[in-house]
């Protein structure tokens, strides 16, 4: 494994779980996790727009990217509307469980059908059972959480109802 | 086949759709960062139109966030950004390195193992719970999880 990928691993995983953390309690204190997500985004943005104009890293854009190209932000933005709709409707835990599901059905499809400009690459054997060993890992937490959270942990989202 | 429960199905969708929409924003922002040749301004691109998109949203929505309290708040609860850009930055220079499916999986086991971490450790006014039988299995599971993908990568 190269250092690259490494760095990528733990910064992608410890940024989703760490930003979470501070989502929950900047929802809790605003009364909303639609404007905490927007000041985490507003936050990241600026941050990385001043890293980059510092030089940190690349050069300069010769041409203009597609327009497909700069949707990623906005389906990130769905992702976390849709997953605060979910963890209302159907508790932290089964969301939780359904939103990785997600995740890892995207993963096997996208690259399946060649979408997006990845290399085209069938789910491999190993795929599914790694795929399948973690939809277990998350179901369990899921499950062990939602026996813990008999009584309402403080921070949650709003409109939490579970 | 008959549907128990009809309410809980929608949102179900929905969150499962949710989760779909992260590996092709992996892929989309992973094209971008291709075509820029600069992580950062990949990373800042795609949080521009979020905010964008959320900004719309919270106008639209009944939503009225409670400005005034946030500023008795502690100051490290606006730093969320900062923490949320390495996972931008992390899963660019994945989906790169490696595409969207193994990024997938990677991100995946590196978040289950980091919440299990910081709940453990009860950081970021997070309510501490101890690695227990049923958090000490789901690791195991991760780490099986990640050892077959790597192996099946090799």
């Amino acid at each position: 494994m190269s250092l690259a990928v490494l760095l990528g691993t733990l910064g992608a995983g410890v940024g989703l779980a760490a930003g979470l953390a501070f989502s929950v309690r900047l929802s809790g204190v605003l009364s909303s996790p639609l404007a905490a997500t927007l000041v985490n985004f507003l936050v990241g943005g600026v941050l990385m727009a001043a890293l980059w104009t510092l030089g940190l890293d690349g050069a300069r854009p010769t041409q203009p990217p597609p327009g497909w190209m700069l949707t990623g932000g906005l389906l990130g933005a769905a992702y976390v509307t849709l997953s605060l709709v979910g963890a209302a409707r159907l508790g932290v835990g089964v969301s939780t469980v359904a939103v990785t599901l997600g995740q890892l059905l995207g993963a096997l499809v996208i690259p399946a059908l060649g979408w997006l400009g990845q290399t085209r690459q069938l789910p491999s054997a190993s795929g599914l059972i790694s795929a399948a060993l973690l939809a277990a890992a998350v179901a369990l937490l899921a499950s062990e959480r939602q026996k813990v959270a008999a009584r309402p942990a403080a921070g949650l989202p709003d409109g939490q109802t579970g | 086949m008959p549907v128990r429960s009809p309410p809980a199905v929608l949102p179900l969708l929905l969150a499962i759709l949710a989760g779909s929409l992260l590996p092709v924003q992996f892929a989309v922002n992973g094209a971008l960062a291709g075509q820029l040749h600069s992580v950062t301004l990949t990373a800042a691109v795609s949080y521009a139109a979020g905010t964008a998109g959320l900004a719309l949203l919270l106008l639209l929505s009944r939503s009225r966030p409670d400005w005034a309290a946030a500023r008795h708040a502690p100051r490290w609860v606006w730093l969320g950004g900062v923490v949320g850009s390495a996972y931008v930055v992390g899963s660019v220079l994945l989906t790169r390195a490696l595409g969207a499916a193994l990024a997938t999986t990677l991100v995946i086991a590196a978040q289950v193992v980091t919440a299990i971490l910081l709940d453990h450790l009860g950081v970021l006014g997070l309510e501490r719970r101890p690695v227990n039988r049923a958090r000490a299995t789901a690791l195991v599971l991760v780490l099986a999880a990640l050892g077959v993908r790597l192996w099946g990568a090799a």
